[in-house]
């Protein structure tokens, strides 16, 4: 059994990778129509990390090289690892039992850690202003992350369902039945925020003010180039893939008794979450300045999501 | 014992993720020696970029490197420097609020 989760892991990085690239596209496509423009070609991802990996692989002088050459690895590692915990499609975790919501919360936090300790290593005032940036959008998305996680799990437990922060069982009992309208009122409010912290977690506009391309140039990435660049750009489509299956683990878990059927309506799910919490906020929003992004998190976010928690524990009382 | 086994209560096995984490790690590895792995060292090219402000310009002083940190959160430390008086009384009334309304919550929810 355990031989065979280990055969699955480069399937599953494999599959991550060339579904998140063709998401990607996709999310370039639909931008650009959304923008009236044309376009790029629907697999331009994949000719863009064909690129990368030919180009040259500058270290900066004076950088920290190990840590420099670490980080993409550890950005794109982090996220392949938290799809191995989440149901995907239907299916049982491979690493189920082994791991459950709190730790799929903390493991997330290491890809925007790569980023911070990538800008800080590259012996660039941008970069280090990118990966300064980076750790004040990392601490103020984690909050309303928090409460939302912990408000499901409440719920679970309050509901009778044992190992309330198990994937496999939050999936299994999915929110909405255990809510009246007044607890769906507040689940909606969640849902929402998590919206938001995807974006946040994803550098999406408008809290893309750790690599604001036109501001400080590319931020944390300023440096980066050839296959490590190509690194940060595979780990960023496998974290979309990886937070959209949690937040369709999380909210939207329902299946069909199909396996086929469950591939096809996962990519639509995933089309779903993608597409709102990436693709239609950057489209019509302006970058926020980065304590913008602090107050919209820290204030506006947790207040939503505790007015949820609230509606929630109503819920609960009638 | 096995240190690969879960329990029924489905506690957290470190070992499993780290070992999982490992062999990813060995993939993603492998994709980036796919990858051009020189470049020409010493040159122009090596540099970081700094848009024309040299570092001889305008140097960063090391106690200024989380400037944009601090900045970005002014509005909070604005509030919570205030609220730090130095006083420990101050601290011990803050303390006790925030016991009893941890504790009233506990007792409601």
């Amino acid at each position: 059994m355990i031989l065979l989760k280990i055969l699955l892991v480069p399937v599953v990085a494999s599959v991550s990778i060339i579904i998140g690239l063709l998401y990607k596209g996709l999310d370039r496509i639909l931008t650009a129509k959304m923008q009236k423009r044309v376009g790029p070609p629907f697999f331009q991802p994949f000719f863009d990390v064909e690129k990368l990996m030919v180009k040259e692989n500058i270290v900066p002088q004076g950088s920290l090289k190990w840590l420099f050459n670490l980080m993409p690895v550890i950005a794109l590692s982090v996220p392949i690892l938290i799809l191995l915990y989440l149901p995907l499609a239907g299916a049982e975790p491979i690493l189920s039992g082994y791991g459950d919501l709190i730790l799929i919360v903390y493991l997330f936090i290491f890809p925007g850690l790569a980023l911070v300790l990538g800008g800080f290593s590259a012996n660039s005032p941008y970069a280090g202003i990118g990966a300064q940036r980076e750790m004040v959008n990392m601490l103020s998305y984690e909050f309303p992350l928090a409460i939302t996680v912990i408000s499901l799990a409440w719920l679970q437990s309050c509901s009778g369902i044992a190992s309330p922060f198990s994937l496999t069982v939050i999936s299994n009992n999915p929110v909405w039945g255990l809510v009246g309208p007044l607890g769906s009122i507040g689940l909606l409010l969640l849902f929402l925020i998590l919206l938001a912290v995807m974006a946040g977690e994803l550098h999406r506009v408008p809290f893309d003010a750790s690599k604001a391309e036109s501001e400080i140039a590319g931020g944390s990435l300023a440096e980066y180039s050839g296959r490590n660049l190509a690194l940060f750009y595979l780990a960023d489509a496998v974290k979309t893939i990886a937070f959209a299956s949690l937040l369709i683990a999380l909210f939207l878990p329902w299946n069909f008794p199909s396996p086929v059927l469950n591939i096809l309506f996962f990519l639509v799910k995933l089309f779903i979450v993608i597409f709102f919490s990436s693709i239609l906020t950057k489209t019509v929003m302006a970058r926020l300045r980065i304590s913008q992004i602090v107050g919209a998190y820290w204030i506006y976010a947790t207040l939503i999501a505790f007015i949820g928690l609230l509606l929630i524990w109503i819920d609960t009382l009638i | 014992m096995n240190i690969l086994s879960n329990s029924i209560l489905e506690v957290w096995n470190p070992l499993v993720g780290v070992c999982f984490f490992l062999l990813i790690v060995l993939f993603v590895y492998f994709i980036r020696s796919c990858g051009e792995g020189k470049c020409q060292e010493k040159t122009e090219q090596t540099r970081p970029f700094f848009s024309g402000n040299l570092p001889s310009q305008n140097s960063l002083k090391i106690h200024k490197v989380y400037w944009g940190f601090f900045e970005a959160l002014k509005g909070y430390y604005h509030r919570l420097k205030a609220i730090h008086n130095g006083i420990i009384n101050d601290y011990v009334y803050w303390f006790v609020l925030v016991v009893v309304i941890i504790l009233i919550l506990f007792v409601i929810l």
